[in-house]
């Protein structure tokens, strides 16, 4: 080889040494940037394995469904409500006799029914979009067929006219039916259908002054209770079933509100079909420290779960902030903002107004005075397809 | 001093706190990116001078959420103690219920349980 050629093949060689190391550098940068997106990735993958893991929760409850027993016919013969303290047993009752339900048809026998208060009408709503969404969740299911007699007292027909119920379930019936009633008493249940989070918004303010109008007319409070009411209860009760709702047809939850002069209440039910408030809290980020309290988590501690949730801190949300390492051994909340108190603030200013509360959560009740004794435990059968809020409001 | 008339220059109804809460419009998360940002950092707390007042005229109402993640997400500061939150944010033309929704958020923020 001549000087010549050995310049030239020095020259080719660190040619090819330049590109490599262009090439490595390329190489490193793109490797950075996916690692960059894995990360990302990652992160995004949390939350979606959240809800991926609550869809599952669905599918395994939807499974358990084939609706091919025979018919199933169930007496209504009193009165249908968590309202007043005497029909509490009976509506858990019926309940959990309804919404776990598994034949080709259920029919109820309403012609003893004396009457359906708001949460009678809240869990009918709530057993028709379970059984509307079943063949979302499980293949091949054919949907059973839910029907009705006619009531011997007039006045049940007509409220259910009345509150929306018959238009809810798309029942026909005479317009002239709900004439008993006065349209000035009532914010009427209905599917909340919203195409847009535009549309939503204007829907939930419209609906949070609907309610606060029937307040201002007919409760006892003054403007300050009302603000209290509207600001803390009504937002958090809101913010809680709009976040768990599952949404397909229509939004996944409803309000009913109705003055009842005689007893002189306002009885407020607001309710979401999702995966209810264990299993909220037992797929969520903060579910280690959950499980740490060892309540097994079965639906027969769904009572237990919900009496959880109204503690401070404790939030089945995908957003949840989980206890840090604070002094060697112990673990306690980082200062900050948190989420979780919901319930807890809902839960005092209930007791503050006065305001009777009642939450139903699968197989899980609770059930508040106002002076915050709290009686809760679960039932074999769930009582609510999804979870229910119910407030006796104080009225003229 | 800057003044913000929360009402018209923000929202009226001051309820989620992200955008994954209620309808996530107007949340407290955009709230405090748009007005407290400058606030956001642990110098300003240590020796900072800065203040912001907010006008509540046209506010209906300011849930505790709301509250929590705008106002006392800043006690993870140091010197962020409530007191020192309300002298540097002020509120004008607020109501009690108002005024106790946010005290309460900035003491549960501050006292971790």
């Amino acid at each position: 080889m001549n000087t010549k050629q050995k310049k030239y093949f020095i020259k080719k060689q660190k040619k090819r040494l330049k590109r490599k190391l262009k090439l490595s550098f390329y190489k490193k940068k793109i490797f950075k940037k996916n690692n960059k997106k894995t990360k990302k990735t990652r992160k995004i993958s949390k939350r979606q394995l959240i809800y991926l893991e609550r869809k599952e929760i669905l599918q395994e409850l939807y499974k358990k469904f084939n609706y091919s027993e025979k018919n199933f016919v169930i007496s209504i013969s009193n009165e249908l409500g968590l309202e007043k303290n005497g029909n509490r047993d009976y509506y858990l009752n019926i309940a959990s006799q309804i919404i776990d339900f598994n034949n080709k048809a259920l029919i109820f026998d309403l012609e003893k029914c004396s009457k359906i208060w708001p949460s009678g009408i809240t869990l009918l709503c709530s057993l028709k979009k379970w059984v509307e969404l079943s063949n979302r969740f499980s293949i091949n299911i054919k949907r059973p067929r839910i029907a009705s007699t006619s009531p011997r007292d007039n006045k049940v027909e007509s409220y259910l006219s009345h509150c929306g119920f018959y238009d809810y379930v798309g029942r026909p019936y005479v317009s002239q039916l709900s004439k008993h009633y006065s349209e000035d008493d009532i914010v009427k249940i209905k599917r909340e259908e919203a195409k847009s989070k535009f549309e939503l918004k204007d829907i939930v303010e419209n609906r949070e002054n609907e309610i606060i109008e029937l307040l201002e007319k007919h409760s006892t409070f003054d403007v300050e209770q009302i603000e209290l009411f509207n600001s803390v209860i009504l937002t958090e009760i809101i913010n809680n079933i709009l976040e768990h709702g599952i949404t397909y047809n229509d939004q996944g939850w409803w309000i009913l509100a109705q003055h009842h002069e005689t007893t002189k209440i306002i009885s407020l039910c607001i309710a979401d079909n999702g995966i209810g408030i264990r299993n909220s809290l037992t797929t969520g980020p903060q579910k280690e420290d959950i499980l740490k309290k060892k309540i097994p988590n079965n639906p027969f501690n769904d009572g237990k779960f919900i009496e959880m949730a109204m503690n401070e801190n404790v939030s089945g949300s995908t957003k949840a902030i989980k206890k840090e390492k604070e002094y060697l051994i112990f673990y306690n909340y980082p200062k900050g903002s948190r989420r979780g108190n919901g319930l807890s603030r809902i839960k005092e200013s209930c007791i503050e107004l006065k305001i009777p509360l009642t939450i139903l959560s699968h197989n899980g009740y609770l059930f508040q005075d106002i002076e915050g004794s709290i009686d809760s435990g679960s039932k074999s059968n769930r009582v609510f397809a999804g979870t229910l809020y119910q407030l006796n409001i104080p009225a003229k | 001093m800057q003044v913000i008339d929360i009402g018209n220059d923000f929202y009226h109804r001051l309820a989620n706190r992200d955008e994954t809460q209620g309808d996530g419009f107007n949340n407290a998360v955009m709230f405090r990116e748009k007005y407290l940002k400058e606030f956001d950092n642990e110098e300003e707390w240590q020796n900072g001078n800065k203040s912001i007042k907010f006008d509540f005229v046209n506010v209906t109402k300011i849930g505790p959420s709301f509250a929590n993640e705008a106002f006392a997400y800043f006690t993870k500061y140091k010197n962020a103690t409530p007191a020192n939150i309300l002298k540097k944010f002020i509120f004008t033309n607020i109501s009690n219920v108002k005024l106790l929704i946010i005290s309460k958020e900035l003491e549960s923020g501050y006292n971790p349980k």
